[in-house]
C-alpha cells in the first residue's frame, strides 16, 4: 500500500516526466511559450480548484466513490474554467483548442483530484500547487526550446539570428515528444542525484518547502 | 450492513449535488460568457476586414458560407466566405478562400469594393504556399479596378497562386454583380477574349486556367494576333475589327471554331476565308507527331499494329487520336500533351479497348527537371499497369496521384479526363 501510494505520489507530483502522464497538453502548447504559459497556468487553476473541491467533499464521499466524483469534479472545473478562458482570452483559446477541453480527462488532474480525497484540504492544495507549478514549470520549459529552436522566435517575438537555423519538427507534435523525453531524462537525473536514497517526491515536497510532506514519507 | 447502506446513498446523494452545483454554475458562467464570446467571434470575423478597411465604423453581414440559406443573395461562388455591407460609403467588403494555389492549401484574401464597384483595398489573410506571390505588394495592383479586372497580371513564376487570387477576386465580383450589387466593369474586347480562351480551349492553357501561347506569324492579314501553344495542342487567332473582335481557335486535328466575346460559338457567320487562313497558319507552325505516335504506339501493341489517324472536334489537350489494329484486335490510341512542372509538356498515350477501358498508358517523360527532383524515385512500371482498365466511370483521378509531384500529377489527370472525352466524342462522331 505504502509502495502503492509512493508510486502514485511520484506520478501526481512529477507526472508528465516520469510516467509521461497528461502529457495531451505538452503538444498543443509547446509552439509557443505564450501558449504554453496559458495551458500551464490553466492546470494549475483547475488543479487547485478541484483539489479544493474534493478535499471539502471527502467526509460525504466513501471510497467506492472517489472515482466518479473524481471525474464529475474535473470535468465541471474543466468545463467552467474553458468557458472562461474562452471568453476572456480568445486568442489563446484559438491556438490551444480542443487541448483545453480534453483536460477534463486529464490523468494528472484526476489523478491529483482523487488523491485530495485521502487528505486535508490544506494539504490537497499545497500538494496541487506543487503539481501544477512543476507541471508549469515543464510546460514552458518544453515551449521555449520548442519556439526558440524550431520556430526561431520567442513568445511570437522573432529571434532573427536563428530564422536560418530552425528545427521545423519541434513544433510539431513529435517535436514536443522529444523536447519532453529531453526534459525527462534531465530532470529525473538531476531528482536522483538530490534525492540518492530519498524519493523523488521527498525531493519535490522538500524543494518547495513542504516540511510537512518529508516527515509523512520518512515515518 | 446498514452502515455500508448509509455510505451508498451519502455517496450517492454526493454525486447527484456535485451535478447540480456544477450544473447551475455552468449555467451561471454560460449566461455571462456567451454575450463575449459571441463579441469576440464577430470581433475575430472582422479583423481582417478592418486591416482592410481601417476607418470603418461597422459592416453589416450580408452572406454566410455556412448558412447561405439565411442570405438574399443567390448564386454566390464557393470561394466567397462572407459579404458585408460597410456602413459608410454603400461598398460591400468580401472574405474568400481559394485552394486553387500551387499546394492547394487554402489561400485567405479579402477586398473592399465601393458603392461603384472600385476596388479600395485588398489583401491576403493567409498565404500557405512556398513561392512568394508578393503578397503585400500584389493585392494593391488591384486597388481601383471594377468586375473587368482589366488591369491586374499574373505574376510571372508564380502563375498559380496569383492567378487562384485573381480567380477569386473574379468570383467575389460575380457574386456582387449577379446580385445587383455593383455594376459590371467594362470589358475591351482583347479582355474578353482572353477570358473567353481558355474557356473554350482548355488544352491550351495549364491547370491554373493561364494560357501558354507563343506568337506566330500569319501568313496573311486577316489577324489582330496569332499565337500557338507552348506544347503543341494548337493555335488561337484574334480577328475583327473595333467591339466586333472575334476569336478562331484550331485544335491539333486542324478543327476550326470561331467565338464572339461572351464565349457564343460564331463558327457559321465568320467569313470562311478567316477560318481557311486560320487552319492554314496553324498548320504550318504545328510539328507532325505522326511518326513518333506510331512508334510509341507500336511499343505498347506490337509491332504488326496498323495505325489509322483519326480527327478529333475537342479542344483539349489530346493532340492525336488512332485506331489501332492489332493480332485481330481493335484498340484506340491517344496521345496528350499537358503542361506539367514548370509548364513543360508531359507526353502521355493510351490505348483504350472497344469498350472505352485503358489498356495500357506510357508517357514519355513523367518527372520533368530532373535536377530538380535529383532524390526522386518513383516506379513508373507499377504506376502506369495502374491505370489498366480503367474505364471514365470508374477513374476517380486517384490513380494519378505522384506523391511531391503535384503538377505532374494534375497533368496526368487531365489528360486522362481529356482522353475519355475524347473517346466519347469518337463515338458520337462516329468513329467508332
Amino acid at each position: 500500500m505504502t509502495e502503492h501510494k509512493s508510486l502514485r505520489m511520484l506520478a501526481a507530483e512529477n507526472p508528465s516526466m516520469i510516467l509521461i502522464l497528461g502529457i495531451c497538453p505538452l503538444f498543443g502548447s509547446t509552439a509557443d511559450v505564450r501558449a504554453a504559459l496559458g495551458m500551464g497556468c490553466l492546470v494549475l487553476v483547475a488543479l487547485l480548484a478541484s483539489s479544493l473541491i474534493m478535499g471539502l467533499l471527502k467526509h460525504c464521499i466513501t471510497r467506492q466513490f472517489v472515482v466518479p466524483a473524481a471525474f464529475l469534479v474535473c470535468a465541471g472545473v474543466v468545463s467552467v474554467l474553458e468557458l472562461l478562458f474562452h471568453a476572456w482570452f480568445p486568442g489563446l483559446y484559438q491556438i490551444l483548442g480542443v487541448y483545453v477541453s480534453v483536460l477534463s480527462v486529464n490523468l494528472l488532474l484526476f489523478a491529483a483530484t482523487a488523491d485530495s480525497c485521502e487528505q486535508s484540504v490544506e494539504k490537497a492544495i499545497s500538494q496541487a500547487l506543487v503539481v501544477g507549478l512543476i507541471f508549469l514549470a515543464v510546460l514552458l520549459s518544453a515551449s521555449v526550446i520548442c519556439e526558440v529552436f524550431g520556430n526561431a522566435s520567442f513568445a511570437g517575438i522573432e529571434i532573427p539570428a536563428l530564422k536560418d537555423y530552425k528545427i521545423s519538427v519541434l513544433v510539431q507534435p513529435g517535436g514536443a515528444l522529444l523536447t519532453g523525453a529531453f526534459l525527462a531524462a534531465v530532470l529525473n537525473a538531476v531528482a536522483e542525484k538530490a534525492t540518492s536514497s530519498e524519493s523523488v517526491s521527498d525531493w519535490f515536497a522538500s524543494s518547495f518547502g513542504n516540511a510537512e510532506k518529508k516527515e509523512e514519507s520518512e515515518s | 450492513m446498514e452502515g455500508k447502506n448509509n455510505g451508498l446513498a451519502r455517496g450517492i446523494l454526493t454525486l447527484i449535488l456535485i451535478v447540480a452545483v456544477f450544473s447551475g454554475i455552468l449555467y451561471g458562467v454560460n449566461a455571462y460568457t456567451a454575450p463575449i464570446i459571441e463579441w469576440n467571434d464577430n470581433a475575430a470575423l472582422l479583423a481582417p476586414l478592418y486591416t482592410l478597411l481601417p476607418d470603418a465604423s461597422g459592416f453589416e453581414l450580408l452572406y454566410d458560407y455556412t448558412a447561405p440559406e439565411n442570405s438574399s443573395l443567390k448564386d454566390v461562388p464557393s470561394t466567397v466566405r462572407y459579404i458585408h455591407a460597410i456602413s459608410e460609403n454603400g461598398g460591400y467588403a468580401l472574405q474568400l478562400s481559394t485552394t486553387e494555389g500551387f499546394t492547394g492549401d487554402p489561400i485567405d484574401l479579402s477586398f473592399a469594393v465601393d458603392a461603384d464597384g472600385k476596388i479600395l483595398n485588398a489583401q491576403v489573410d493567409a498565404y500557405p504556399d512556398t513561392k512568394d506571390m508578393g503578397v503585400d505588394e500584389y493585392p494593391l495592383t488591384y486597388i481601383g479596378q471594377d468586375s473587368a479586372l482589366a488591369d491586374v497580371s499574373i505574376v510571372a513564376g508564380v502563375t498559380y497562386s496569383s492567378s487562384a487570387f485573381r480567380r477569386a477576386v473574379a468570383d467575389g465580383f460575380f457574386a456582387l454583380t449577379e446580385n445587383g450589387l455593383v455594376a459590371e466593369g467594362y470589358k475591351d474586347p482583347v479582355q474578353a477574349l482572353t477570358e473567353v480562351l481558355p474557356v473554350v480551349f482548355p488544352g491550351i492553357a495549364n491547370n491554373a486556367g493561364v494560357v501558354q501561347t507563343e506568337e506566330i506569324q500569319s501568313t496573311g492579314d486577316k489577324f489582330n494576333s496569332a499565337m500557338k501553344s507552348t506544347i503543341d495542342t494548337g493555335a488561337a487567332f484574334f480577328a475583327g475589327e473595333g467591339d466586333d473582335l472575334y476569336l478562331i481557335t484550331v485544335n491539333a486535328f486542324g478543327t476550326v471554331k470561331a467565338y464572339d466575346t461572351k464565349g457564343r460559338e460564331i463558327t457559321d457567320s465568320v467569313p470562311a476565308e478567316a477560318l481557311e487562313q486560320a487552319k492554314a497558319d496553324a498548320a504550318a507552325s504545328a510539328k507532325d507527331f505522326l511518326k513518333k505516335d506510331t512508334r510509341a504506339f507500336k511499343k505498347l501493341t506490337g509491332d504488326d499494329m496498323e495505325l489509322t489517324a483519326l480527327s478529333l472536334d475537342t479542344f483539349n489537350s489530346v493532340t492525336g487520336a488512332y485506331k489501332l489494329v492489332s493480332g485481330g484486335n481493335t484498340y484506340y490510341g491517344f496521345t496528350s500533351r499537358t503542361f506539367g512542372f514548370g509548364d513543360m509538356a508531359i507526353v502521355t498515350r493510351y490505348v483504350l479497348d472497344e469498350n472505352g477501358a485503358i489498356v495500357k498508358m506510357n508517357a514519355d517523360e513523367l518527372i520533368l527537371e530532373k535536377d530538380y527532383f535529383s532524390n526522386y524515385t518513383l516506379d513508373e512500371t507499377s504506376y502506369k499497369e495502374g491505370f489498366q482498365g480503367i474505364t471514365e466511370s470508374t477513374f476517380t483521378g486517384d490513380e494519378t496521384l505522384i506523391t511531391g509531384a503535384t503538377m505532374t500529377s494534375n497533368a496526368v489527370k487531365t489528360a486522362v479526363q481529356d482522353i475519355f472525352e475524347a473517346f466519347q466524342n469518337l463515338k458520337e462522331n462516329g468513329g467508332i
